[in-house]
């Protein structure tokens, strides 16, 4: 490498693009591109794979529901109950990105409101318990009366409010404290 | 001041061949590992390693770096989930951008979430994270985010707070007032030669 000042605050490293070399182009290419049918056949696997959903649906909620009993069976001030709290989370996020990869968006949404809340929550409060009780119950019904989208009629509708209204009820400083979402594909790359 | 290793470009556009890349994928959800995994091989991606943590990722990695053997082939890209168990991706990123070894701190990283509040974008871009994908993933989105990694990469920054990519993605013109402390005398600029 070359330099350009003795006493840096800041450093500039220019590489080598090693990667566009590796993927067979000249450095002075212009911008390459992989090949279309490649893509589309990327998301051929996604519609595959679509098939595993029921299934694999059927056993994150048995887990859920495996979880959230041993979480109710912890002591109040257990280490293990914080590890528990975040393992519910995780699958809750993992219910969100199966429902919403194969488009299930109701289940995505549940999933995705159940790993938030479950995080901010007091469980030492009746009314939290509930809260999180009514996200695992209309799960269940989701996945039995297979709700696809989340504008799936007045039962999906019905659902979400029954959620919503649970947690504005029970828990009206977290309804309030929701980040605005940003669009999933910025025009920069999203980051 | 990132112009110094410019090239100028023709006009040709190369189809690329992934047949030589060594993707790492990070990501403890077993069947999305599947799934992911499944899409980089439509790419024509020649090597996927799979991690299910940060903390297998990092091990790894470092016996990569260590290896002197021509038959170990180092990772070429990362693609790490954000939300895992033993800590999150912006933990793992930040372990490779604070990594002593040249081969693992300038890795580019796609950092891929669920999470679509800006905070966590953000936090991805500050980190030091190259592209950020949010799921559920699409095959376009997918390739758009190595192709960006392939086709824009952006000069590395290291200043008191911060090693990473640089994270302004655009030159923008600028006619306010000139508020920032560092001079040109105060820049160093390292060109890597082919």
């Amino acid at each position: 490498m070359s330099s350009s000042s003795e006493d840096p605050k800041v450093e500039v490293y220019n590489r080598i693009n090693k990667l566009k070399l590796k993927a067979g182009a000249a450095l002075n290419d212009g911008p390459g591109k992989l090949d279309k049918e490649a893509v589309s056949r990327a998301d051929s696997v996604v519609m595959k794979m679509s098939s595993l959903y029921p299934t694999e649906i059927k056993n994150m909620l048995a887990g859920l529901n495996k979880e959230w009993a041993q979480l109710k069976e912890m002591g109040p001030d257990s280490k293990e109950k914080t590890r528990q709290v975040e393992k519910l989370s995780n699958t809750a996020n993992h219910i969100k990105d199966l429902g919403t990869t194969f488009g299930y968006n109701l289940m995505g949404y549940f999933g995705e409101s159940l790993r938030d809340f479950i995080l901010k929550t007091d469980l030492t409060m009746q009314e939290h318990l509930t809260i999180v009780q009514a996200h695992i119950d209309v799960m269940g019904v989701a996945f039995r009366e297979n709700l696809k989208d989340d504008d799936g009629g007045p039962l999906a509708e019905e659902l979400k409010m029954m959620v919503k209204a649970a947690i504005k009820k029970y828990s009206p400083e977290i309804a309030d404290s929701d980040e605005p979402a940003v669009p999933p594909e910025t025009d920069d790359g999203a980051s | 001041m990132s112009s110094n290793n410019t090239i100028q470009t023709t006009g040709t556009t190369t189809t690329y061949s992934l047949k030589a890349f060594n993707i790492l994928l990070v990501e403890d959800y077993e069947f999305l590992q599947q799934l992911i995994t499944g899409m980089l091989k439509t790419f024509g991606v020649g090597g996927i390693t799979v991690c299910s943590s940060g903390s297998e990722a990092k091990g790894l990695l470092q016996v990569l770096a260590a290896s002197r053997s021509s038959d170990v082939k180092m990772v070429d890209i990362i693609l790490t989930d954000w939300m895992m168990p033993d800590g999150n991706g912006a933990e793992l990123v930040q372990w490779v951008r604070n990594n002593k070894e040249d081969k693992i701190k300038f890795l580019p990283v796609i950092l891929v979430s669920a999470f679509t509040d800006k905070r966590t974008i953000t936090t991805a871009r500050d980190v030091g994270a190259n592209e950020a994908l949010v799921k559920p993933v699409s095959g376009e989105a997918l390739a758009s985010r190595i192709l960006n990694v392939i086709n824009n990469p952006r000069p590395f920054i290291q200043s008191p707070d911060f090693f990473g990519p640089d994270r302004r993605r655009k030159t923008q013109k600028f006619k306010g007032e000139e508020k920032r402390t560092t001079t040109a005398e105060e820049i160093k600029v390292n060109n890597e030669q082919l």
